[in-house]
């Protein structure tokens, strides 16, 4: 079985760095990173609105429709 | 809240609804999820932004209104564009498309549910159809960026404050397997009712505007007995698991949530199903086990717990979804004692439906425009490429008067064998092969006897412009040819070329190793 050694550790480091950003996964990230905050706040939006039309129409929200 | 408000409010909701269809949506409907599967699975991961925000209004605007719609599938619509507008905007390739499609839908679900293990789940499942890393990574990233988001608003609060369950008994086991049965069944007619509510609405000879205005009627007629039904439904869902309805009131806002929702979703009003089926499947789990406890009292874990596993049954089965699904139930309550039994009725209602209806409800919707995904994306891209497009019209076809010294020149250049006999009019009138000629073959006697009209085999198989590639193979494997005629789709058959099995097989085999490579996250460049 193989054992962890830095120098092999260390081979090649930087182009394994370079291939990281450049393989396109590093920008997938950020990109899902990205719309994932913007469709988290997007829900928060669309809930609220739902709420305050609900709330507007029929003097409340939710749960508290039927009470 | 007088009866008049409450019937008022849906009606002239359905027309501000009808009308903001009719002149925002590109058909005329709100779109939901089925159009991500399909934008995911047909179109390259594309959909359009704009689109997806017109759509955002109106699917809210539907719920504000009253109709009895879910919210998380028009926020897995917004999402899934927003992925698929940044993917277009900087010009990524299709896979990329797909997994940040993927990531919008996985972050809705996430954000929607307080769930980001399913959101994750959710994306794989249904939306991209793997489980292979290069996507997996980033639609993780984007839920639990997006959950991030949903706690510092909302709270770290799972959807139901439940208290915890202890499963009483292995004898139990058969009345999880009982209620997955059951709640397969209510999904069947659940998904039943809205496409007979879908079908009566296209029916009525009036204005597909005016069809949200009747439906909101109906919504408030139904509302008035039971206002139980208008909007998500989340607080009605919360006193079942809670243990806080009788049985006969269960069972009645059952039936009014399943009519509630046909006529909604039929006639017209933009929002998902996914809360819809947790109301119906929190009901019918609430009754199932009212009545389980009565009977057997001793083996029971309680009325609550059978609202839980009802949710999930019923929900997997309408979305056709039923790992994601056991893991939402489980994130909305942290119920993990009753994980086990979850899975249980889960799978069994998803076989159920399965078997039984054939899919979920967004492969019922995709059916309707003519896409069935039933057997994977591949298939379902040969399934979209017509004919016409690998259309071969080079050579191989003759009139009815040519003569059989050059019919047989013909046969011996033409690269498969056979020739297309070309009436006056342009229309097929039939082929000619080798095997078709071998009692003239080489009877120089009846060469100046014979014409390509009386050689010719008539009603040769033949395929029309728009048949698709796999209806293609169906007819080549089925006549056993290796190049089948192909005519325009009308009442003249006129001859338009040919397709060949080999170009055929080489469109499978490309669409094969793409789909692969996206798996297994090989680059495509």
């Amino acid at each position: 079985m193989p054992r962890f050694s830095i120098p092999r550790f260390l081979d090649d480091f930087t182009g394994r760095i370079s291939r990281l950003f450049g393989s396109g996964q590093l920008m997938l990230s950020v990109l899902a990173m990205g719309i994932g905050v913007i469709t988290g706040g997007g829900v928060i939006v669309f809930r609220e609105t739902i709420n305050f039309m609900q709330t507007t129409f029929f003097g409340g929200s939710e749960g508290s429709l039927f009470e | 809240m007088p009866w008049w408000q409450i019937i008022l409010v849906p009606t002239l909701g359905g027309a501000v609804i009808g009308i903001a269809s009719k002149y925002l949506m590109p058909d005329g409907r709100p779109q939901g999820v089925a159009d991500v599967i399909e934008a995911s699975a047909l179109r390259g991961g594309h959909l359009s932004g704009l689109v997806a925000l017109k759509a955002a209004v109106i699917n809210a605007a539907s719920i504000g209104f009253g109709a009895s719609v879910g919210r998380e599938g028009p926020a897995v619509h917004f999402g899934a564009a927003l992925g698929s507008w940044l993917a277009q905007a900087l010009g990524q390739t299709r896979s990329v498309s797909r997994t940040l499609l993927g990531c919008g839908a996985a972050a809705a679900v996430a954000a929607s549910f307080n769930a980001p293990i399913a959101g994750a789940l959710f994306a794989s499942e249904v939306v991209i159809g793997h489980y292979a890393l290069s996507a997996f990574a980033p639609i993780v990233i984007a839920s639990v960026s997006a959950t991030a988001v949903s706690r510092y608003y909302f709270g770290d609060y799972p959807a139901f404050l439940i208290p915890e369950h202890t499963i009483q008994s292995l004898w139990e086991y058969p009345a999880f397997i009982g209620l997955g049965i059951v709640a397969g069944f209510t999904a069947m007619a659940f998904m039943k009712g809205i496409m007979t509510a879908n079908n009566l609405s296209q029916k009525i000879p009036a204005p597909d505007w005016l069809k949200p205005v009747m439906g909101g009627l109906m919504i408030g007629i139904i509302a008035v007995w039971f206002p139980h039904i208008l909007g998500v439904g989340y607080g009605t869902t919360e006193s079942a698991v809670m243990v806080a309805c009788p049985l006969g009131m269960l069972v009645a806002i059952l039936l009014a949530k399943i009519a509630a929702t046909a006529i909604s979703v039929g006639f017209g009003f933009g929002g998902g199903v996914f809360s819809p089926s947790l109301v119906i499947g929190a009901m019918l789990g609430g009754a199932y086990g009212t009545l389980f406890t009565q009977l057997f009292p001793a083996l029971s874990t309680g009325t609550g717990a059978y609202s839980i596993l009802g949710m999930g049954a019923v929900t997997a089965a309408v979305l056709g979804a039923p790992i994601s699904t056991a893991l939402i139930i489980f994130e909305m309550t942290g119920d993990y004692a009753l994980t086990l039994a979850l899975m249980v009725a889960v799978v069994i209602a998803s076989l159920i439906t399965r078997e039984f209806h054939g899919g979920s409800f967004f492969s019922w919707q995709l059916e309707r425009r003519g896409h069935d995904l039933r057997d994977g994306f591949e298939m379902a891209l040969l399934r979209n490429i017509a004919v016409k497009s690998i259309l071969s019209t080079a050579g191989e076809r003759v009139t009815l008067g040519v003569g059989l010294p050059e019919i047989r020149k013909m046969l011996q250049k033409s690269e498969v064998g056979e020739l297309f006999v070309i009436d006056a009019g342009g229309a097929l009138f039939g082929t000619i092969t080798l095997a078709d000629l071998s009692d003239f073959a080489f009877d120089p006697v009846l060469d100046h006897l014979l014409t390509a009209s009386d050689v010719a085999r008539r009603h040769p198989p033949v395929l029309v412009s728009d048949d698709n590639l796999e209806t293609a193979l169906s007819v080549m494997r089925e006549s056993g040819e290796f190049c089948i005629g192909v005519v325009k789709t009308g009442n003249t058959p006129t001859f338009l070329g040919s397709v060949r099995q080999g170009r055929v097989m080489d469109v499978y085999n490309r669409t094969l190793v793409e789909s692969q490579r996206e798996e297994r996250g090989w680059r495509n460049d």
